[in-house]
């Protein structure tokens, strides 16, 4: 059954923990794919991570779970400066201990843990979309 | 987030994390996750079996730890995670640089053989 929710949070550290729980509750409610739980948490929790950690004059994020035939999107969008996670390079995962530099994977598991990823700048929103299937 | 250590008899220090490793989880224990792996005991089991999420930020508490004890000649690893913070670990191949073992005695074991990869 075709389904669709939004929700409107400010951008604070202490709501990361509420998003996880409302997809949690809702995915569970579309049923789908065993797997886009987990995906879909942890994609969340890295993209609004990155929102508060690097979103700058952020105030609002506000985030859409819909159904999408067999699939599921989740777009959220916050009112902060702009910045594509598509186009950012982020470097490989390092081979090292050597070589890791603590930080910087949230933008490679998005792209790892997402079936598709994609950015609009929409009326001063980035609006990041992804998709999982 | 809950820390427990213990030093078990062989020189290995093991330190069980609990909860979520998100933003949250990360700044609860940092500093004493810091504190933990930055003395002496240089050998280094972290039981990651009541970790529930693991995001990139808990990821980057392990690397800092695990680079400065491997600056001071230690070593450290990773001890039975659940299965998707193990995926996490395996699609970041961050199972290469901070080994994972699924039980206490391989991780002895490794703790204290030569590090995998050269500093």
């Amino acid at each position: 059954m075709p389904s669709r929710e939004r929700r409107t949070y400010t951008c604070d550290v202490s709501n990361l923990r509420k998003m996880s729980a409302w997809w949690r509750e809702w995915v569970g409610s579309v049923g789908g794919d065993t797997e886009i739980p987990d995906r879909g948490e942890l994609c969340l929790n890295e993209a609004v991570a990155n929102i508060i950690g690097h979103g700058g004059a952020s105030r609002a994020i506000a985030i859409t779970f819909e159904t999408d035939g067999d699939a599921v999107r989740m777009t959220i969008a916050d009112n902060g400066a702009a910045f594509d996670p598509v186009t950012y390079p982020t470097p490989e995962p390092p081979a090292t201990l050597d070589e890791a530099r603590p930080g910087g994977l949230g933008i490679h598991i998005l792209r790892t843990y997402a079936d598709a990823v994609h950015y609009a700048r929409v009326d001063d929103w980035n609006e990041l979309t992804l998709r999982f299937s | 987030m809950e820390l427990i250590y213990n030093d078990l008899d062989d020189g290995v220090r093991k330190i069980d994390i609990t909860g979520r490793l998100d933003i949250e989880g990360a700044d609860a224990i940092d500093l004493r996750f810091t504190a933990l792996t930055s003395t002496a005991r240089t050998f280094v089991i972290v039981d990651m079996a009541g970790v529930e999420f693991l995001a990139s930020i808990g990821i980057a508490t392990l690397i800092r730890s695990a680079k400065a004890v491997r600056l001071r000649q230690g070593n450290l690893v990773l001890l039975n995670p659940r299965p998707n913070v193990a995926q996490v670990l395996a699609t970041m191949r961050i199972n290469q640089i901070l080994p994972v073992f699924d039980t206490l005695e391989e991780a002895r074991a490794a703790v204290r053989a030569a590090p995998p990869s050269p500093v």
